[in-house]
């Protein structure tokens, strides 16, 4: 509904705060309070402190960003009581640097900044910290005491595992990047923090391995991060599409997750995380076409059946997009390529059905399709209820209608199943629309259609590239040294040897956990 | 001047066109679909084709045909001048499309195959719905449309019946050789090898029960059947030409008396054939290479030592000479080079091949064997002695 906004938000998004600090503290309050009119979570708490003469003071917040007991305790306290207490005390007042010195002596709180910036306060108040105003001093003080209560740690909903740990990331930044900076113990993990969003000024945190990173990709994120002008960013959703470099194809070419390991071993393999404040999920780039088929746990497991379900997880990604395809192309097209008895079998079975087969399957997988999305957005309490209408509209009683042949909804049943296989929703997506498209080409070409597809497709994701590196790598260009962990994954020993991480020169593969040396 | 982006929206908008273009063309819902199980060639005796055909009621599907007694099956039959026009004819009556691909086997009746397949061979060279690998077989004594009526024990009908017969027979016996259309085509236009299809008869069981059996092979000069080989020599053919490999089977050989005999079973089986060439002489060498695991005797008990074992081989041997013996002598009285002799000259020894091949018809019955067949017992089974019963 951005149409309701459009009137106003030029204005909003060019008027920060124009005016700057002055001396008097009434004037600045003031400044403050037109600033933040009609904002009822906003706390100014004066005070005045000192022992001759009394100085005035306020400790300026927001209610529910910070935490009470830290700004009671180690903020107020001091100032207008144990302030009164000291010997020279009277030094404090005369000296000109009054802000730096109640810093510096006075006031225990871990990260506190002295900023003489309007602007710049303004941000601090807004992303949490306390403002600490003094009289006679155009410098603020910016006390670090976020605190509020948020969703803790849990255990990743969309991408479980059997065996590997089970933390997810949760809507905190600092909380995310420490589950990181928990995993990877060294000097060369950064993260990089900005505000992006001119409006909301959320915080961006780019995380990557100085000396496994190449320069070319962490340059050219960066690049694309600064130069995104919404007014908004909610989540790490909005980013995604200013960091592909193609929107136009149904290949994602930024992968997600949120599981802080998978995040690490990416970034263990040369590839850049990014962060936002108030995203349970990070991003992950550069993506590559395998990326589609590996999941977490294919590296704690051992590496011959986390080979083979690897291979297994491709073959199901092929079906899936296919088999209705290629059921619809061979009971219209090319009859001879069923079976005899199997033939019979779809023949007495089709007898009722009236509509022609391509019509039949995408009545069949639109049905689906509505039941995922229903299944998705529904409210817990009625869930049972969708599951027993959703069983008859693509089970049993859709056949006993006469609408739908049984062979149809085992395909159709067959190929949603096999959509579940892929770990990564990204491939997810592009196998439940391009099936759509193989479908219809199918119903009206045949194999040829089914081929016609695939080759259109194939051509598309193989000419994505992104920041320089090809998005079917080592796949698309043929590097077959790469190929320790596409298809299979070779063995832990086996590749250890190549793992040379804090070397600049060595150019990381991307595709082997640790740099591949080339 | 059309804006870039306009014309990425035209060009994209064309492409979506593209599958209508096709428009479905050749789309062939199931629904108008039937399934013929088998196609039958006959000739009628005023010289017209006649085409059988023996269509799956499509209600009857896999299933059997639900009690009544009333056969999940139709026969179809139509005469006409050509089989293709024969074909399209049966569209007068037929709601559906019969789909060929499907068809399980192809018949010829006695008549047709005697008077030769030049009547239809351009069907079956150039339908495009006939594949090439369906099994083809000649009915003895009777036409394809009497064959197509007959029962089929275990099958749904008796079209489906055949090929699955000749195949387990294979296994079981290893008499008759699988032959398809492709085989039969690639003979017929071939020099110096001639077709050799198998061969099913109408046999009445008790109860009245009309069913097909196969019976043996026969044997074509050129593209018409000039006799029929029986048990022993069909057993001849299938060591000459070992396409496809033999599956099994067993070999009976005589023993002293007439109602002894000893079985082997066969393991596997090659066979060579080389030209020789002895003055004015063809010599065809053949060389059989058997295995086999011992089966049983009826008429010694025997222990199995090594000598015995050499015995049986030399038994086994003798046999399988004998049968190809059989085999050759009745080909080149009749003058069917069904064992490819000519074929064997010509792909081996192409310059000899130039001498002999305008008159090999004549040359074919002269020809000379010279067998060398070597048979080798491998296993003896559970037990190795033969297994001794009280008196």
């Amino acid at each position: 509904m951005r149409y309701l906004a459009k009137k106003h938000q030029k204005d909003v998004l060019t008027s920060g705060p124009q005016s700057s600090l002055t001396s008097n503290i009434e004037e600045n309050l003031a400044l403050i309070r037109s600033l933040y009119k009609d904002c009822s979570d906003l706390v100014v708490r004066e005070f005045e402190f000192g022992s001759d003469h009394l100085i005035k003071g306020a400790v300026i917040f927001f209610d529910g960003l910070i935490s009470k007991q830290q700004i009671e305790h180690a903020l107020l306290y001091p100032l207008v009581t144990e302030l009164r207490l000291e010997e020279s005390v009277d030094d404090y007042f005369r000296s000109k640097n009054l802000p730096s010195r109640i810093k510096n002596r006075l006031l225990a709180i871990a990260e506190i900044k002295e900023v003489a910036e309007l602007g710049k306060a303004c941000h601090h108040l807004n992303s949490g910290d306390t403002l600490i105003m003094l009289d006679s001093s155009p410098m603020v003080l910016a006390a670090g005491t976020r605190g509020w209560s948020g969703r803790g740690i849990d255990s990743p909903p969309n991408e479980g595992v059997v065996r590997g740990p089970k933390e997810a990331f949760c809507e905190t930044l600092r909380l995310n990047t420490a589950l990181i900076r928990r995993r990877i113990k060294s000097p060369s993990l950064k993260i990089v923090s900005m505000p992006c969003g001119k409006l909301t000024q959320t915080d961006v945190a780019i995380a990557y391995i100085d000396g496994l990173v190449r320069p070319e990709v962490l340059k050219g994120i960066l690049d694309k991060i600064k130069s995104i002008d919404l007014a908004g960013i909610l989540d790490t959703g909005y980013l995604e599409e200013y960091l592909e470099e193609n929107n136009h194809t149904l290949f994602s070419q930024v992968e997600n997750t949120e599981r802080p390991d998978r995040v690490c071993g990416n970034l263990l393999e040369g590839r850049v995380a990014i962060l936002v404040e108030g995203s349970p999920t990070a991003l992950i780039l550069p993506t590559t076409f395998s990326m589609f088929w590996t999941a977490a746990e294919d590296y704690y497991m051992r590496y011959l059946p986390a080979s083979i379900f690897r291979t297994l997880r491709f073959i199901a990604f092929l079906i899936s997009m296919t088999v209705t395809a290629f059921y619809v192309a061979v009971i219209t097209f090319h009859h001879e390529m069923i079976p005899t008895s199997l033939y019979f079998t779809i023949a007495a079975s089709r007898e009722a059905v009236p509509f022609p087969a391509i019509f039949e399957a995408l009545i069949m997988d639109i049905t689906f399709e509505i039941l995922q999305e229903a299944g998705l957005r529904l409210p817990r309490i009625i869930g049972p209820a969708i599951s027993i209408v959703g069983a008859l509209v693509i089970g049993d009683a859709a056949v006993q209608s006469g609408l739908v042949s049984t062979p149809m909804v085992v395909m159709v049943a067959f190929a949603g199943i096999c959509s579940f296989v892929m770990p990564s929703y990204n491939a997810v997506l592009v196998v439940r629309i391009a099936r759509f498209m193989l479908m219809v080409l199918a119903g009206f070409l045949g194999f040829f259609g089914i081929i016609l597809g695939l080759i259109l497709l194939l051509i598309n994701a193989a000419s994505l590239e992104s920041y320089g590196i090809p998005f079917m790598q080592p796949l698309g260009p043929v590097k077959i040294r790469e190929w320790s962990d596409t298809w299979f994954r070779r063995s832990w020993k086996a590749v250890s040897g190549e793992v040379n991480p804090a070397s600049d020169s060595n150019a990381p593969s991307l595709l082997s956990r640790g740099g591949e040396s080339s | 001047m059309i804006s870039r982006k306009i014309r990425l929206i035209l060009s994209s908008l064309l492409l979506c066109v593209i599958p209508l273009l096709a428009g479905c063309w050749n789309r062939l819902e199931v629904n108008q679909t039937v399934v013929p199980s088998g196609i039958g060639f006959d000739l009628t005796p005023d010289n017209m084709i006649k085409l059988t055909v023996q269509l799956n009621k499509p209600e009857a599907g896999g299933k059997d045909s639900g009690g009544g007694g009333e056969k999940p099956y139709h026969n179809l039959t139509q005469e006409a001048r050509t089989a293709v026009e024969a074909s399209r004819l049966f569209q007068l009556y037929l709601s559906r499309i019969p789909i060929y691909p499907h068809a399980a086997c192809i018949l010829m009746g006695e008549e047709m195959a005697k008077s030769g397949y030049n009547r239809i061979d351009d069907l079956i060279s150039r339908d495009y719905r006939l594949r090439l690998n369906t099994p083809l077989f000649v009915i003895k004594g009777a036409s394809a449309e009497e064959a197509f009526n007959t029962e089929s024990l275990l099958e749904i009908t008796p079209a489906l019946s055949l090929p699955k017969q000749i195949m387990s027979q294979d296994m079981a016996t290893g008499i008759l050789s699988p032959k398809n259309l492709e085989d039969f085509m690639y003979r017929a236009s071939q020099p110096g090898i001639d077709p050799i299809l198998p061969v099913a008869e109408i046999k009445e069981l008790p109860e009245e029960k009309k069913v097909l059996a196969l019976v043996g092979m026969a044997a074509f000069r050129g593209d018409k059947l000039v006799g029929y080989f029986n048990e022993e020599e069909s057993r001849g053919y299938r060591w000459i030409r070992l396409i496809p490999a033999i599956e099994g089977g067993i070999v009976v050989a005589p023993g002293p008396q007439p109602e002894d005999a000893i079985v082997v079973e066969t393991i596997r089986a090659s066979s060579k054939i080389k030209p020789k060439f002895k003055g004015n002489k063809v010599i065809m060498n053949i060389k059989v290479r058997h295995e086999g695991n011992f089966f049983e005797s009826n008429y010694q008990n025997p222990t199995l030592n090594h000598q015995e074992i050499r015995q049986y081989e030399k038994m086994i041997s003798k046999q399988i000479e004998r049968e190809i013996r059989a085999c050759i002598k009745k080909a080149q009285a009749w003058g069917s080079d069904v064992a490819g002799f000519g074929f064997a000259i010509a792909h081996q020894q192409p310059e000899q091949w130039k001498r002999y091949e305008k008159n090999w018809t004549e040359i074919y019955p002269t020809v000379e064997l010279e067998l060398e067949v070597q048979s080798k017992i491998r296993r003896v089974y559970l037990y190795g002695d033969k297994f001794e019963t009280r008196r």
